[in-house]
């Protein structure tokens, strides 16, 4: 809808300011929640406890409660840094696994027919469609069959399963890539390994970077996984960490809490603002799947 | 010819596909087959060797003694009322914001941004928010006075589903928001034009052209949120621990399951749900078949 | 000794036959050009010469060797396809070379050749470009050197020419004549555009649905089409198709025609039946003191600056003539014409088939 400075009736005034009204409220109420949080990690102890939750602090540098959440006093269950180790550990081999696994399978899925194909993604739809707080019971059980149960690896092996939608993110670029590329190879005589991982995989570049982009997010954010499979404190990703710091009997102090959460979601803020594009253009695409 | 063409594709096809379709098996096809195992069994979680066949007593149970255990399902409706809220206001938003009004972008990032929050921040966030000396409160005594205090969380009060409820609203309006804006940018500007040399308004304009275009995407959406509600975990339990009034069918089945080592009766209420979303997805499919508002790629 | 040889190539998809008993045959250096309309089967041809496509009836031959069940790289061909196909993300010189490398052909002898088509192609300062910073043009070069370093028996094309401009296309098709008098290497090129085709072939296969109507030179299949489709296909503007009547005597009545045909017209002797005959629009030309055979109807004239063709209708039938730009002509004139008879060819109204 275009605008036009020329008209401008008051109703349409009217209207324009309801419209940003309605943006302006909805504004605030989101970001209350989130003011109130870093305004609280920056008071220290005392001011903490004399002051509410809206005020700015006294001293916006004030950093002794991230100082404490980094390097606690007393040991007090994970540390933040172990925590972002593990998470990062689990991420960079979610992710290198996700990529090869789904850009591979959806090569095949794509490039050939074969028998078996339509059952395969049949089975695949299906089982997207199991909420995975349902089946937590016999999972365990296999994990533990494994000897994966309550290892980072247990969580590596969940997250690059059944990833239907990185699979179909590649699908759909794929179709963008022409066969003819393919049969030029074959020409040359290159067999279907070496075309996949010297021609088709570089190609898919800006598919693996939606793809990481949006696991990335998935995976950094998730708390249901790790808190059925990997709840324990050594293992603990950053989600368990902060979930055991909040918990009745931890022995940190909210405000510590607060500056802690404030360090865990300050790479994804960042992260958003960098990439928003990529972020809305991967779930509007990923919202095919429906 | 043994490294022939056919071959080759034979062998690819397999090697690419061990390890996904293993995966699916072990991971995502075992479990399910099992959960329908454990939930005719006695299983008690721990000693498998002990576990007897029981039937259907599971299931039978669950809808007599064990009623109590369906009770929290009532919890899902304040979560399907919200989602409804919530998609509606998601809609009138992304109307607003894709007529690219100044700022559009600054708005759309603020509503989105509480969705790429780590989801126990996330939680947090909302509960430390709605606590009884919490900034909550503090607006609302900068109006009411000093001593006016909401008891937002209250566990043991049925009204506090809906301060979880908001809370979901604060999560997710912006992914509804994004998806039902990315639909809306697929209806080119040149509809709108024609219409409005026909003289219409921007009401008319919005039921005519913009509405039927992303009706689709809006009932897909809600779909998914009737869905979610059913199997609502993580935003009460991140709050409130799921005590109380505030607890849902998952997190029931999940304290079924591995606190009180009844897995029979959790993989009974499992298999139960799944039925229900089973059902859902059908319909799903049913009404939507044969109109795609997106291409399946597959 | 034939370099390339088809023999009852047949091929169906399903319940599609695609192909339907195709033999013919070419000798080295040959510049073989398979010419017809969409879905005649000339594509599907070429995927099966180069081993792309699989399971079919028949054999191929390239340069005595028995490559029917041969794979694509042990067949010793190379193409160039519609689009290039280059790899987009290496230079040019790693895209000609990839296949080289591919086969571990030992690095002096790769550089070698790529420098041997670089030079022969102009590519040398291109090399280390990479493909979405050339033109289209460039681009073909490179997917021609990519072709050349495998020295390869036989080179295939499939439609190279119409991603690109008319200007363009007509540079690409002098420099692909002038490589291939260059090379002498045997081609098969496949297109839709006659013109391509009557400039480039030493021998044009026209197929339709499937078979092949007819084999010959350029010269001969615009000459001497064994058919209506083939004469309305080969030339431009279409050949004038007049319906009328054959009879015994070897006299063409229609559309205000009543001629004799001269000797050599015929293939066979005249027996009387409805017939088409085939006048070319540069076979005609304004008629002087009443020698005309024709009086055209002008319906509009169109000027291409050296020619003039006349677009009219005689008793109800289109007639396209050319005729010089100095003639005055306009829509509502009345035309009078005279043909070059003994270019004329005489089709069967029913079977299509020339007479």
């Amino acid at each position: 809808m275009s605008r036009r400075r020329r008209r401008l009736t008051p109703g349409k005034i009217l209207a324009l300011g309801f419209q940003y009204l309605t943006l302006i409220v909805a504004s605030l109420l989101v970001l209350m929640p989130l003011w109130s949080l870093i305004i609280s990690s920056f008071k220290p102890a005392r001011e903490y406890l004399d002051t509410d939750r809206i005020t700015p602090p006294r001293n916006w540098f004030n950093l002794s409660n991230y100082i404490e959440a980094i390097w606690p006093e007393q040991a007090n269950g994970i540390t933040i840094g172990s925590a972002f180790y593990n998470t990062g550990f689990i991420l960079v081999f979610s992710l290198l696994f996700l990529i090869l696994l789904g850009s591979s399978a959806a090569f095949v899925i794509d490039r050939f027919r074969f028998r078996g194909r339509g059952l395969i993604l049949g089975a695949w739809a299906v089982v997207v469609a199991v909420p995975g707080i349902l089946t937590p019971v016999s999972t365990f059980q296999v994990l533990k069959l494994l000897g994966l149960a309550n290892s980072k690896w247990a969580l590596i092996v969940l997250y690059c399963g059944v990833d239907i939608v990185s699979i179909l993110i590649f699908v759909q670029f794929l179709k963008s890539i022409s066969t003819e590329i393919d049969d030029s190879a074959r020409i040359e005589g290159a067999n279907y390994f070496q075309i996949f991982f010297r021609l088709i995989l570089p190609m898919l570049t800006p598919a693996i970077a939606t793809v990481v982009i949006l696991r990335t997010v998935g995976i950094y954010n998730d708390f249901v996984t790790p808190y059925l499979y990997v709840p324990q404190q050594q293992e603990a990703t950053v989600s368990m960490m902060l979930y055991n710091m909040a918990g009745f009997n931890s022995g940190t102090s909210q405000a510590v809490l607060l500056a802690a959460i404030v360090l865990v979601i300050l790479p994804t803020v960042i992260g958003f603002f960098i990439l928003q594009r990529y972020i809305y253009a991967g779930i509007t695409n990923g919202s095919v799947k429906g | 010819m043994t490294f022939d063409a056919k071959f080759q594709r034979r062998l690819t096809i397999f090697v690419f596909l061990i390890v996904p379709v293993t995966m699916l098996v072990v991971f995502n096809i075992y479990p399910i087959l099992q959960l329908f195992w454990i939930s005719l069994t006695d299983f008690n979680s721990i000693n498998w060797a002990r576990a007897k066949f029981v039937g259907l007593r599971n299931f039978v149970d669950l809808f007599t003694f064990d009623r109590d255990l369906l009770v929290p399902m009532t919890r899902s409706l304040y979560y399907l009322g919200s989602s409804l809220v919530q998609l509606v206001l998601a809609t009138w938003f992304a109307v607003v914001l894709n007529q690219k009004l100044p700022a559009s972008r600054l708005f759309r990032t603020i509503l989105f941004l509480p969705f790429v929050l780590n989801a126990v921040a996330a939680g947090l966030i909302f509960r430390y928010f709605l606590e009884l000396n919490g900034a909550a409160n503090d607006i609302l005594q900068l109006f009411f006075g000093p001593d006016f205090k909401v008891t937002w969380l209250d566990s043991s009060e049925p009204y506090s589903n809906f301060s979880l409820a908001a809370a979901s609203v604060w999560r997710y309006l912006g992914f509804n928001l994004v998806v039902t804006f990315g639909a809306l940018q697929s209806i080119p500007q040149d509809q709108y034009d024609a219409a409005r040399l026909e003289g219409a308004n921007q009401w008319q304009m919005f039921w005519r052209i913009t509405f039927p275009t992303i009706r689709l995407v809006l009932f897909l959406q809600f779909m998914l949120s009737v869905v979610g509600s059913l199997e609502v975990f993580e935003v009460p339990m991140l709050i409130t621990r799921g005590a109380g009034e505030t607890s849902t069918f998952a997190i029931t089945m999940l304290e079924a399951g591995f606190q009180n080592r009844r897995a029979g009766t959790a993989a009974a209420m499992a298999v139960f749900m799944l039925a229900i979303v089973v059902i859902i997805f059908g319909v799903t499919r049913l009404i939507t078949r044969g109109r795609s508002a997106v291409r399946n790629p597959l | 000794m034939s370099f390339l040889k088809l023999e009852h190539v047949s091929k169906s998809f399903g319940n599609f036959k695609a192909l339907d008993d195709v033999s013919f045959e070419a000798p080295a250096g040959a510049f073989v050009v398979l010419l017809g309309p969409s879905g005649c089967g000339k594509s599907t041809l070429l995927r099966l010469i180069t081993g792309l496509t699989e399971d079919h009836d028949g054999e191929i031959h390239i340069k005595d060797r028995n490559v029917t069940d041969l794979d694509p790289k042990d067949r010793k061909v190379a193409m160039v396809f519609q689009s290039y196909a280059l790899y987009p993300h290496l230079s040019v010189r790693k895209n000609i070379s990839f296949g080289m490398e591919i086969n571990r052909m030992p690095r002096a002898e790769r550089e070698r050749r790529v420098a041997e088509a670089a030079r022969a192609l102009q590519l040398e300062p291109l090399l280390d470009r990479v493909p979405a910073q050339l033109s289209g043009g460039q681009r073909q070069r490179v997917a021609i050197g990519r072709c050349l370093v495998r020295e390869p028996d036989l080179f295939l094309f499939d439609e190279p020419l119409s991603n690109l401009d008319a200007k363009l296309r007509h540079e690409t098709r002098v420099e692909l004549k002038h490589l291939h008098q260059r090379l002498k290497a045997t081609t098969v090129y496949v297109t839709h555009d006659q013109h391509e085709a009557m400039t480039l072939a030493t021998q044009v296969v026209l197929m339709k649905d499937g078979k092949i109507v007819q084999m010959a030179t350029p010269t001969e299949l615009y000459a001497r089409p064994v058919n209506r489709f083939a004469a309305t296909f080969i030339g431009s503007p279409a050949i004038n198709l007049i319906k009328g009547e054959l009879g015994a005597d070897g006299r063409f009545k229609g559309a205000g025609l009543d001629v004799a045909l001269p000797q050599g017209v015929l293939e066979v002797a005249p027996s009387a039946r409805p017939a088409e005959l085939g006048l070319r629009s540069e076979n005609a030309r304004i008629a002087r003191d009443g020698d005309a055979h024709q009086t055209i109807e002008v319906d509009y004239v169109e000027p291409t600056g050296a020619d003039l063709y006349v677009n009219g209708k005689a008793e109800g039938q289109d007639i396209v003539v050319r005729v010089e730009n100095t003639a005055r002509i306009k829509s509502g004139d009345k035309l009078p014409i005279r043909w070059q008879l003994d270019q004329a060819l005489v089709f069967d109204a029913a079977s299509g088939d020339r007479i």
